[in-house]
């Protein structure tokens, strides 16, 4: 690691709203934690502005990035980490509104970790379920049933436009997890039990059927509307497929047309913006990090 | 070479017979050095060749680790690295080689990758995993290179010795013992021929 070469990127940073959050950070760790703490920071500012049915939509649809601590911590559960290491990566998902992880760090096993969640009411994990990836789908799952619900109970205008968000965002995760796993040649079953239900995007009966084909190849010809993100796979890049979902997102926030002035589809693409910002400082660090070429460093760009 | 040094005749064919067995030990152990540098040259070649390979393996998956690390964070790959508890079973069985004992590491277990990782990482996870495996060749070949070549060196040093301190040492030893050998024969001779012509004189005295 060249650690001039990224004093040189918190330098470059100097003078901007992320400039309080990663000065003095020696390592790509502390940046990365800087720079998630900024996002969070953005997003809670955001949060606090709304009011009623907006904000409990807000807060239920920034729960994904507690979806993510909870994905993180159940995974680290299993690993058997000490609570401090567990400390380190979790995002501040608190300042969101989210639910106090403290408790759930201190559980001292899978089971009490289970259990704990579960007594939160917002998520709802398979009884049975032992598979960490299963559990993982569940928490998604729970998540977008949340958000889903409350997006249908907002009274806005522009409610087709957050719905067609809301349903890429899902449909995007489902076609990965299909895409990779078929690759992987993992069992038809296990990958339909990873799926999301998907009430404004692609139907799980039809993601089923094309499981059940097993042929990742049929997965792109059924679905010519994702036939680029998904030819990231067979290309064996599996990163490249997060950074083409966030382009896809991004094309669709931006090709929006919008009749009102006041929409709040625009809150949706700004959070969309915060999290490109993120992405793009966070692979910048890491490419930095690793001195990756040039040309590759392009290529982890989500721009216009 | 410490010997209390008799200056005898049965002695010296006693040397004579110590020198040639010393001697075949010498001509066994230059053909063992030379087996073994056949052996290390051999296995510096393969090692050079596994090496190469490895290290375009590892370029790789280190590709793709900062690949996914920028493109998922630190944090997912963190978490997704503990979701592995099966452990790695190596059984390491020594192999005799020119009498040095080698170690040949055996691969017993390796942990089952597919389904147990998300599968946007599932792939880093398999491609280390070949890489594992391989280093565990790269491992096995640089023991067995260090310890044939510190035998080697202590072949070397005894083919040395024998040349130059042993093997000497009892041709100087032998030479010594067979002059004196000789000389006490001569000696032996000349008195026995100074008796019996002493005794000569003395009976042609009597008969007189």
């Amino acid at each position: 690691m060249s650690s001039s070469a990224l004093n040189q990127f918190i330098e470059g940073l100097s003078g901007t709203a992320y400039e309080h959050y990663i000065s003095g950070s020696k390592t790509l760790d502390e940046i990365e934690r800087g720079l998630a703490e900024a996002l969070v920071d953005r997003l809670a500012a955001l949060l606090s502005l709304a009011e009623g049915g907006a904000r409990s939509f807000l807060k239920a649809y920034l729960g994904k990035y507690e979806t993510i601590n909870l994905a993180w911590i159940l995974r680290m559960k299993i690993g058997e980490s000490a609570g401090e290491e567990l400390e380190m990566i979790l995002l501040p998902t608190e300042k969101l509104g989210g639910m106090e992880l403290k408790p759930l760090l201190e559980a001292r096993d899978l089971q009490a970790l289970r259990d704990a969640i579960q007594r939160s009411g917002m998520y709802e994990l398979s009884k049975d379920a032992d598979d960490p990836l299963q559990l993982e789908a569940d928490l998604w799952r729970s998540h977008y049933r949340r958000v889903f619900k409350l997006a249908s109970r907002i009274r806005i205008s522009d409610n087709r436009e957050v719905r067609g968000f809301l349903g890429l965002e899902v449909d995007l995760a489902n076609l990965k997890t299909c895409m990779l796993a078929l690759l992987r040649g993992w069992d038809p079953e296990k990958v339909k039990q990873l799926l999301i239900f998907n009430p404004a995007g692609i139907p799980l009966k039809k993601l089923r059927e094309v499981v059940e084909e097993g042929d990742p190849k049929v997965l792109v010809e059924r679905f010519r509307r994702f036939k680029g993100f998904l030819e990231k796979a067979l290309a064996s890049d599996e990163w490249a497929l997060e950074f083409e979902g966030l382009r896809i997102m991004k094309r669709y926030a931006d090709s929006q047309r919008i009749s009102k002035f006041i929409s709040f589809f625009y809150i949706l693409k700004y959070i969309l913006e915060l999290e490109v910002e993120y992405r793009n400082l966070r692979a910048i660090a890491v490419a930095i990090h690793h001195n990756l070429p040039q040309s590759l460093r392009r290529s982890l760009l989500i721009t216009d | 070479m410490s010997l209390s040094i008799r200056y005898t005749r049965g002695f010296l064919l006693d040397l004579r017979r110590r020198l040639s067995f010393v001697r075949s030990a010498h001509d066994l152990l230059e053909m063992k050095r030379d087996q073994e540098i056949k052996e290390i040259s051999s296995a510096i070649e393969r090692l050079r060749e596994l090496r190469a390979a490895l290290e375009k393996k590892i370029e790789d998956v280190l590709r793709d680790l900062a690949m996914l690390q920028a493109a998922y964070g630190s944090q997912e790959l963190i978490s997704a690295s503990k979701l592995m508890r099966d452990k790695i079973e190596i059984e390491v069985i020594p192999r005799n080689v020119m009498g040095v004992n080698v170690p040949v590491v055996r691969l017993v277990k390796l942990p089952e990758i597919s389904g147990k990782y998300p599968p946007h990482v599932e792939g880093l996870a398999e491609k280390a995993r070949g890489v594992f495996e391989d280093l565990l060749r790269v491992a096995e070949l640089e023991a067995f290179i260090e310890l044939i070549a510190e035998d080697l060196r202590r072949t070397n040093i005894r083919v040395n010795a024998l040349e130059k301190v042993i093997i000497p040492g009892y041709e100087n030893m032998i030479k010594r013992i067979s002059d004196v050998v000789e000389q006490s024969a001569l000696e032996d001779f000349i008195r026995v021929k100074l008796v019996k012509r002493a005794l000569e004189r003395r009976r042609e005295e009597e008969r007189a």
